[in-house]
């Protein structure tokens, strides 16, 4: 049969922003892909070495508008580690208790849109985004903002957490607890996304290590690779829990590690919630904003994050204020990157099962 | 670790064979008297990391070889940085523009000599 060639995008409501796929295809079968972006290019990295280091945070936050909290972070991080500031132990624990509840935000919003993509429309959607308006509610309260919040400082946090924060998070955590357990029964107990998933876009362990996917997308594929245990920031090393992995690799196995993850991120959310709480000092409070910081020594500093979409790093050379020269690694670039490796050879109407899985936020790749 | 840009791929290469199976991130700098490219390699299995620098001289036709037949995952960062900083890889096809597909300038964006503010038209 002869090939036929279809554009999708860079307009297109399965794309998740904008996203340009030249698809070749052989009656049903994918024979090649030919994957173009830069369409939200913005050139951060440029833009960054033109501003001092703290006005570059919401500039962070925009690479990725669904988890922006842990690009902020993954920024301010690299600005303490080049200007060699000490994070106060109580706002480490809030970082950490904020960034797992933007993990659980980001993979609730994932998971809605992920079922939009295998056709079961705005069901499941209507759930996560109830649980992901809990959460979004809380972290408005603390961080004073919806959804981009600034609100990581040198040294700590914008302000003290509200006097309730600990007992709305314990009872936020236990309502998603029960929440999450009941998508069990509509999406695992369901043939028809059994059927899309199951043996559908394989990635096998060897491929995902050669193409440099990262996160739960390298995890389904049967790696144990987690930046917060093989190279614990904050109080991580303290802190007990699991990196759900799968063996085969599948659309399916992508998913569950997602899953999973939620409830390790709410049991982080506990344990850290228990060390805050019994801290003698709850002081959290960074460095106020002022138009001289503190100096930057000269040497490159390379700060890696386990984001909610693979491993996040910022190298950075600094100058005194403001960075010579900041260079992203994107989790969502190397992963969309292996797109062309997964789909060729799948049936079409399985392309946006697979690229659904990979979870692209495209202002990421683009930068 | 810096190395000369001649032992590039044999370092690498041992690297490989070494259990640094996992390519991170390539990614360029530029000192302005020098380019630098940095190649952040990783071991799945022991968690160990490294990074491989190449001090690039010539900053007006600087080039390197390409480690795409060491690692698949070097071929989007080897065009971003082609565009970016105009750094040629030798022995690889396919340098098309990546990010900046639609954008006709002569000059390298993230270069210390870029200019800023001065118009760019859009390719035809």
């Amino acid at each position: 049969m002869s090939i036929m060639r279809i554009n999708i995008g860079p307009i297109h409501p399965s794309t998740h922003g904008l996203l340009r796929l030249i698809v070749d295809v052989d009656g049903d079968t994918i024979e090649n892909i030919d994957t173009r972006i830069g369409f939200l290019h913005r050139g951060v990295e440029k833009l960054l070495e033109n501003r001092i280091y703290m006005q570059s945070p919401p500039f962070m936050e925009k690479i990725d508008y669904v988890a922006p909290m842990s690009w902020d972070e993954l920024f301010v991080a690299s600005v303490e580690q080049a200007t060699g500031t000490e994070v106060k132990e109580g706002a480490q624990y809030i970082r950490m208790i904020l960034l797992e509840f933007q993990r659980i935000a980001s993979h609730l919003l994932w998971m809605g849109t992920f079922l939009n993509d295998l056709g079961q429309m705005f069901t499941i959607f209507m759930w996560t985004f109830r649980e992901r308006a809990a959460v979004l509610k809380l972290l408005e309260d603390v961080a004073e903002g919806r959804m981009f919040y600034v609100n990581f400082r040198v040294g700590g946090m914008k302000s003290q957490p509200p006097s309730d924060f600990a007992d709305r998070a314990y009872k936020l955590v236990d309502y998603l607890e029960s929440q999450v357990s009941e998508y069990k029964d509509l999406i695992d107990n369901n043939p028809v996304f059994m059927q899309r998933t199951k043996h559908i876009g394989v990635l096998k362990r060897k491929d995902a290590i050669e193409y440099g996917v990262s996160g739960p997308v390298l995890r389904g594929s049967g790696v144990y690779e987690d930046i917060r245990k093989s190279k614990p920031y904050y109080k991580f090393d303290k802190i007990k829990f699991s990196v759900p992995t799968m063996v085969n690799g599948d659309v399916y196995d992508r998913y569950k590690v997602r899953y999973e993850e939620i409830f390790e991120s709410i049991k982080i959310i506990r344990q850290c919630l228990q060390a805050y709480e019994s801290l003698e000092n709850k002081d959290v409070l960074g460095l106020k904003i002022k138009l001289v910081g503190p100096n930057a020594k000269p040497d490159p500093v390379l700060v890696s994050r386990e984001l909610p979409r693979g491993e996040g790093m910022i190298y950075m050379v600094p100058e005194p204020q403001k960075p010579y020269r900041a260079a992203f690694r994107s989790p969502s670039f190397s992963n969309l990157f292996a797109l062309k490796k997964i789909a060729v050879g799948s049936k079409f109407a399985d392309l946006f099962a697979i690229l659904g899985s990979l979870d692209i936020v495209m202002p990421d790749i683009d930068k | 670790m810096e190395i000369q840009k001649e032992a590039l791929v044999q370092v690498l290469e041992e690297h490989k064979r070494k259990g640094f199976d996992y390519l991170k991130k390539v990614l360029a700098v530029d000192y302005q008297s020098y380019l630098e490219v940095v190649y952040i390699i990783y071991n799945t299995d022991s968690k160990e990391q490294a990074l491989i620098s190449v001090k690039l001289p010539d900053t007006k036709h600087p080039i390197l070889d390409s480690i795409i037949h060491i690692y698949s995952s070097s071929d989007w960062h080897e065009r971003e940085i082609h565009e970016m900083f105009g750094i040629a890889f030798k022995g690889r096809e396919n340098m098309e523009k990546l990010l900046l597909l639609e954008w006709n300038g002569q000059d390298f964006p993230l270069r210390k000599s870029f200019a800023w503010g001065a118009e760019y038209k859009k390719k035809e």
